[in-house]
């Protein structure tokens, strides 16, 4: 059995633990709380996300330019 | 605080990165444009894609079956990244997690299975390749005019696999210190394969050196140019089950999409399946390690061969590890030390060092449908991320495994992806049979892939739009709410 004071979740959370809990799963819900850290919500991962979806339309209009001027070509 | 804060960081540390653990942004492995370049060649660049430049030559004409090739890749890996990364970029969660959210908490093992089969079953090519390959070698060397020694081929094979094993022990930044080296070492083996075959003949003459029409597998110039592109979307289609793995070790955004594409795709996968294509249509022969030996002489040779074989360790590594992160999502797997996953993975591959030839002609078959399997989960995967969730995922009910997860739909199952992902099966093989090369009337102008992609995304879209409109299901209405409620996660 584990001591429920050694699981060290800080701030508030939405998930259930108890002292039951195994090391992976701790380990687990551990993680999902630092990703909404505010540091973590700050850093560039949780950003928007416009200028990606952009830069692949880009290559998939270039891609698909190419295709027809080839087309045309031969 | 500060404490748990140092807790938190030596857990990322020690677990997520070898495992399923989500990695938030200042965990991630890949921060440099230079790293990632260099690990997505190892992925993108194997000799595996000599062969694909071969089938490249066969389409009739060279120039247009390379031009056709790189415009496949192109056009086609920038949605794939899009669809199969953007979930796992934001929350760093492993491809088979994130598809949770489209597919269903139980219906993702549809996507572990594809890894599984797509990297096991490469990979096994690949180590097949590299035996035949050092077989080849030793009988072009010490018994010309023999045949290939199967025992050593076994033996190298075996070699590959411990190899692997002892270099995979050390985890994801062993691939990054790995690829490093390889995928330089590929790039230069392309590179003096190119001056080789062009050494007598020069590159434009050889890039207009076409095969015997009567090999070839069309004349007409837009059919063999559909060819070349939807070899290109076919290999880009491959991508989609592995790349969330990689995405969630990205930190920068604008590094999601470019260097992935560039490395995986155009250096990668376009550079050597055009060397491969042309060395095909100047030697004659399909097998690199003979074409090497031919053009370089035996001394010269041999280091090219040899080199070229050490530098699939490098892609090898890679796959390896995609199929034992994927795998940690059967618990008797997560509970297991990473080491032990890897043997059990790689156990298979010592049945395979006995039966390279036999692999390699039914596996490579079978596997040539990759780009009919993956159209529909991609066009999924897309609209449901960027259009019905409008980029709102709730990464704590990824891992919830019961009734509870706002990502159950019907038994853990969301059946209507389940139709979509046949509908896209049916649709690109009335298009495109990938083994008997039948294509139907609109693939010289469209293809196969791109049209089969857009028919998944309609449909899903709006059959997902009248499940929203009536119920509840799959976590699509309030979001907020859902984020409050207390749930149990394990993984």
């Amino acid at each position: 059995m584990r001591d429920a004071s050694s699981l060290h979740l800080s701030g508030e959370h939405s998930f259930l633990v108890d002292d039951t809990i195994g090391d992976l799963d701790l380990d687990l819900v551990k993680s999902l709380i630092a990703l909404n850290s505010p540091e973590n919500l700050n850093d560039e991962t949780s950003l928007p996300t416009g200028s990606i979806i952009l830069t692949a339309a880009c290559w998939f209009v270039a891609g698909i330019v190419l295709w027809a001027l080839v087309g045309f070509y031969i | 605080m500060s404490n748990s804060g140092e807790d938190v960081s030596g857990l990322i540390s020690r677990e997520t990165l070898a495992g399923r653990l989500p990695v938030p942004g200042s965990a991630r492995l890949y921060n440099g444009f230079g790293t990632l370049l260099g690990a997505a060649i190892a992925i993108g660049a194997a000799s595996f894609n000599y062969l694909f430049g071969a089938s490249i030559a066969y389409i009739g004409n060279t120039s247009i079956g390379i031009a056709g090739y790189v415009i496949g890749l192109m056009m086609t890996l920038a949605p794939m990244y899009l669809a199969s990364g953007m979930l796992s970029y934001r929350h760093g969660v492993d491809p088979v997690d994130a598809a949770k959210s489209a597919l269903g908490t139980r219906g993702s093992a549809l996507l572990l299975l594809m890894i599984l089969v797509t990297t096991l079953g490469w990979s096994f090519v690949l180590v097949a390749m590299t035996g035949q390959a050092a077989g080849r070698l030793q009988q072009v060397l010490f018994n010309p005019g023999g045949g290939i020694d199967n025992t050593f081929v076994a033996v190298v094979s075996i070699f590959m696999l411990v190899l692997i094993w002892v270099l995979l022990r050390k985890g994801p930044a062993m691939i990054a210190m790995l690829t490093r080296f390889t995928s330089p070492a590929i790039l230069i083996i392309a590179a003096v394969v190119l001056y080789l075959v062009t050494r007598d003949v020069s590159f434009s003459a050889l890039l207009h050196t076409n095969v015997d029409p009567k090999l070839a597998y069309t004349t007409d110039p837009l059919l063999q140019l559909a060819y070349g592109v939807e070899f290109g979307a076919s290999n880009a289609l491959t991508i989609v089950p592995f790349f969330g793995g990689m995405a969630r070790l990205i930190h920068k955004r604008k590094h999601l999409v470019t260097p992935c594409l560039l490395g995986a795709g155009l250096i990668g996968a376009g550079f050597t399946t055009a060397v491969g294509a042309l060395a095909a249509v100047a030697t004659g022969s399909t097998e690199p390690a003979e074409w090497v030996v031919k053009t370089a002489g035996n001394g010269m040779g041999t280091l090219i061969v040899t080199i070229l074989l050490l530098a699939n360790l490098g892609t090898l590594v890679s796959f390896f590890y995609l199929a034992g992160v994927s795998v940690q999502q059967i618990r008797f797997f997560a509970k297991m030390r990473w080491d032990m996953i890897i043997a059990i993975l790689l156990l298979p591959g010592i049945v395979v060092a006995f039966e390279t030839d036999w692999l390699i002609a039914h596996v490579m078959n079978w596997l040539a449908y990759n780009g009919a399997m993956f159209v529909g989960i991609a066009a999924i995967l897309l609209t449901d991320y960027l259009l019905l969730r409008q980029q709102k995922v709730l990464p704590g009910h990824l891992f919830v495994k019961s009734s509870e997860s706002a990502y159950w739909f019907w038994g853990g199952v969301n059946w209507v992806a389940m139709g979509v992902i046949v509908l896209g099966v049916c649709s690109y093989l009335s298009l495109f049979n990938p083994m008997t090369l039948a294509v139907g009337g609109s693939f010289r102008y469209i293809g196969a892939a791109m049209p089969s992609f857009a028919l998944c995304i309609v449909t899903y879209y709006a059959a997902m739009r009248l499940v929203i409109a009536s119920s509840d299901k799959g976590g699509y209405r309030n979001v907020a709410q859902l984020a409050l409620k207390k749930v149990s996660v394990g993984l």
